[in-house]
């Protein structure tokens, strides 16, 4: 979150603005300001297609139906009601964003080639409905005689002036992307994209993303669409087809995909090459140059032409500046700071904070948990224990809302949290640490901890977009509570690394980190110490009791008994996914039982 | 025989044709989804690709049974080279990626077979001649006994295939558990190339057969492959049996509602119950907490 890449981008932004202003003046050709235009239509399209696509990882292959509605939309309010073309142009797009809205709520639910087919069957059933409905739609002839483009009376009569126009809109639409790719927005999506189970767990509702993302991208495709009628002046049923989604699917493979300016290249690539060929009196090419393309750069390139250049980028840079990344320092001594800020009310308070009754999940004849009930007390750290198999991860899913119920009840300070999704229970102040570590891999030290603030410092997207003084307030603040946190658990001088540059046992600090940055009242975690040496579980050990001095209550799902009997207040032991035994260590330690169960077969 | 019951069996009779068609596509697309979990979006394009080899068979004289072999060998090597060059590069790679390059192999299809055989639809004559035959009151083109009679022939080869040869338990070891299959010792790259090779074959046959019907051109490929996902998904994409018969419903139900309610009826029919398959599918009806694993990757 350096202010380096971010100067650098805002420079490339002002390069393309001016490079945009003075493309007609230096091709003063009719055919190459045609041309242009063509490339910022379908511009605008691929730019929204890559939030969804490459950001939300949502691939929808009929995009061009919103496409389509704009098409229409614009060319039906101009001729049959004669509004305005930048009314109709403004409520196509509200029309379209309305459709993605309610299609989108169903459909994003699914997942891989099950979305690609939902979104494929909706563009091809409205293509069908258009042709049917001919005394509205003028059936497969389409409308024709749709007027020039104008503005507030205005006519944009030239082609230049309309290249202005349309080029204004591709770079609203960029404006738009590169603002949500800075944002808390664009963290999330990175880190939904990179674990949607540890990005659930800071509270991020996935679903709502995606959705946004699909409406956002659906309300560009509807400009595409308005833009290309006033253009074309008409429209029918073909215009926007599968062939044009395969045409966007191209250009956002072969732009780039995880950068916004992925579209306006990818667009360009594509027009370019379609426009050459057509030059070259080869167009029957383009099917096979296309398709090829697409094949080769998603498996040589995954990342296009925009990711190839900034890979080349990047070494060059690290090349001039080498010695300066050394070896990064060690902090071998983990000690974590005070607890500032974090509920200063430790020690026991008596009242129950998360109550488990009757909980019971079976798969199949398998009783993974079995009516199983315990309470956890307020500032204590309460460890779960039992072998492998017992049914720990199952109550852990069970309790922070991967799992769902058979039977039972789970409550958090009386808040029924069985029926609650995994994002809604971080919202309650759950927070959560995965067994398998879960860090965002695309993501440094930092932005994971950030992550972790999600649930008070994320802006809703019109707030993001508008970007409002309480959104840039609330990302400063996200800044600030993810240091303090790095620095709790020690992990200050790594702000700045990738996750994979760790070793384990920092992964891990770095997830607590993250779990903290929630201001959890709970703290639930998986087999923290599975895959720590002797010596980092210790230190593990000092950390927990330091997040309990500072307020935080911890349930702590853990086979590993050298970390459990020496810091719990209060133990509950499972065996094949019943209840058998709780009470404090020496009690539990001592239940015959349990020994037989548990500690006698080790 | 009243009018009214021979135009209704009439129309079961060009369903049931399509419906065979339908029924190769789907049990094509299982084969590679069950062994691969890749699902193949050029495997419509198999079809369009068999007819047109087919239909240039017939133009040069070569006879009904050398042309059907020929369309079923180009598109078996086809599968195969996109199996080598497409997909056993990005194996294991995020599904958005596989679905994204089958797209870009079916776009590559088609735009060679556009410039190849050029826009306008071709045909060839029926196996048997063009003749049609009467039963009770319908007239069926004798090509569509071919129709049926491959696509049984076909749907029993597959069956006999997979539970009686080793390569066919091979492929059914590989669907159930990759990893165990694996470990037992099976080549998994080898059964990928397989069902991508049976595919393209079952693919250029279906074309083939069905080209003297309904005539071919480069851009017909895309429909087979959406009615065929539409069968295989329905399906199940485990089964090709419960695709086969989810097919052949699709096959019927468009001839009769394009019959009985109109013409453009039949695909808003077709697609509109798979995307309100896949919604229900989803989950759509079902309220508040929803599982979600570890490895559930979009």
């Amino acid at each position: 979150m350096s202010a380096g890449p971010h100067r650098g981008n805002w420079l490339t932004f002002a390069i393309f603005v001016v490079a945009v202003l003075i493309y007609p003046v230096l091709f003063r050709s009719n055919y190459l300001v045609g041309a242009g235009i063509v490339v910022g239509v379908m511009a605008v399209a691929t730019v929204g297609f890559i939030l969804l696509v490459g950001y939300a990882r949502q691939l929808a292959v009929g995009q061009a139906a919103f496409c389509m509605i704009g098409g229409y939309g614009s060319a039906l309010l101009c001729t049959r009601v004669g509004i305005d073309p930048l009314s109709a142009m403004v409520l196509a797009a509200v029309v379209s964003m309305v459709v993605a809205l309610i299609i989108g709520w169903p459909i994003l639910r699914l997942r891989g080639y099950a979305l690609a087919m939902a979104s494929l069957s909706f563009q091809l059933i409205l293509g069908f409905t258009v042709i049917q409905a001919q005394s509205i739609t003028g059936g497969a002839a389409g409308v024709w005689g749709v007027p020039k483009f104008s503005v507030f009376g205005v006519q944009l009569a030239t082609d230049i002036s309309y290249f202005y126009f349309v080029w204004f809109w591709v770079i609203v639409t960029v404006a738009v992307g590169l603002i949500i790719d800075r944002s808390a927005i664009g963290r999330s999506l990175r880190a939904i994209a990179s674990s949607e189970r540890a990005a659930t767990s800071v509270g991020m509702d996935i679903a709502q993303y995606k959705l946004q993302m699909f409406v956002l991208s659906a309300g560009f495709a509807s400009l595409t669409g308005s833009l290309t009628v006033h253009y074309l002046r008409i429209i029918s049923p073909d215009v926007f087809g599968f062939q044009y989604s395969l045409g966007m699917i191209t250009a956002v493979v072969a732009g780039g995909l995880n950068s916004i300016a992925g579209g306006v290249v990818g667009a360009t690539v594509v027009i370019g090459l379609r426009e050459a060929l057509r030059v070259t009196r080869l167009p029957e090419l383009e099917g096979i140059i296309m398709g090829a393309l697409t094949v080769i750069v998603l498996i040589a390139f995954p990342s296009g032409i925009v990711g190839a250049y900034q890979a080349i980028a990047e070494r060059v840079r690290r090349a001039r500046r080498a010695p300066a990344v050394a070896a990064a320092r060690v902090a071998d001594e983990v000690t974590p700071d005070g607890a500032a800020g974090l509920n200063q009310q430790a020690g026991l308070t008596g009242r129950e904070l998360l109550t488990v009754a009757g909980a019971s999940r079976a798969f199949g004849n398998l009783r993974a948990v079995d009516d199983v009930g315990f309470a956890v007390e307020e500032g204590s750290i309460t460890s779960l224990i039992g072998a492998n198999g017992a049914g720990k991860t199952t109550m852990f899913d069970m309790i922070s809302g991967f799992q769902t119920f058979d039977s039972g009840s789970v409550a958090l300070r009386g808040q029924r949290l069985e029926a609650l999704q995994p994002h809604a229970i971080a919202r309650l102040g759950m927070a959560r640490s995965f067994q398998n570590i879960q860090l965002f891999d695309g993501l440094t030290v930092l932005e994971n901890v950030m992550a972790g603030t999600h649930r008070y410092t994320v802006s809703g997207v019109a707030a993001t977009i508008a970007a409002l003084p309480s959104a840039r307030r609330r990302e400063r603040e996200s800044v600030v509570e993810a240091e303090r946190w790095l620095a709790f658990v020690g992990m200050s001088d790594f702000r700045d690394h990738l996750p994979g540059m760790l070793s384990f046992g920092q992964q891990r600090l770095v997830e607590i980190a993250r779990a903290l940055a929630l201001k959890p009242t709970i703290l639930v975690m998986d087999e923290p110490a599975s895959g720590l040496n002797d010596t980092e579980t210790e230190r593990l050990a000092y950390l927990l009791l330091n997040i309990r001095a500072a307020g935080v209550t911890i349930l702590l799902i853990e086979h590993d008994l050298r970390l459990v009997m020496g810091i719990s207040d209060h133990l509950v032991v499972m065996n094949h996914g019943k209840k058998i035994a709780e009470g404090s260590p020496q009690e539990v330690r001592s239940d015959p039982q349990v020994v037989a169960a548990y500690i006698g077969t080790r | 025989m009243s009018l009214l019951f021979s135009s209704f069996v009439q129309f079961v009779m060009s369903g049931a044709t399509s419906g065979c068609v339908y029924t190769l596509v789907a049990i094509g697309i299982v084969l590679c989804a069950s062994a691969t979990n890749v699902i193949n979006f050029a495997q419509g394009e198999f079809v369009m690709l068999g007819g047109l080899v087919g239909a240039t068979c017939a133009l040069a004289g070569i006879p009904a049974p050398f042309a059907v072999l020929a369309a079923m060998v180009t598109c078996a090597v086809i599968g195969a080279v996109q199996e080598r060059l497409t997909i056993a590069p990005i194996r294991g790679a995020a599904p958005f990626m596989q679905i994204t390059v089958t797209l870009g192999v079916a776009v590559c299809i088609r735009g060679a077979a556009l410039l190849i055989w050029g826009k306008d639809p071709h045909g060839l004559g029926g196996f048997s001649g063009d003749g049609v035959i009467e039963i009770v009151g319908a007239y069926i083109p004798i090509q569509a006994l071919w129709v049926w009679g491959t696509t049984i022939v076909a749907i029993a080869a597959t069956f006999w295939s997979l539970n009686a040869t080793w390569a066919g338990r091979a492929i059914r070891a590989v669907s159930t558990n990759a990893v165990a299959a694996r470990l037992m010792g099976i080549n998994t790259g080898l059964v990928s190339l397989l069902v991508f090779t049976i595919g393209g074959a079952m693919g250029g046959l279906a074309g083939v057969v069905i080209a003297p019907i309904t005539t071919v051109a480069w851009d017909t490929g895309l429909e087979y492959s959406v009615k065929g996902f539409t069968a295989a998904i329905i399906g199940g994409l485990k089964s090709p049996g419960r695709a086969a018969a989810v097919a052949m419903g699709i096959g019927l139900i468009e001839s009769l509602s394009a019959a009985y309610i109109s013409s453009g009826s039949k695909d808003i029919i077709t697609y509109g119950a798979l995307l309100l398959y896949l919604m229900m599918h989803g989950g759509v009806f079902t309220l508040g907490r929803r599982p979600l694993g570890a490895n559930e990757q979009h």
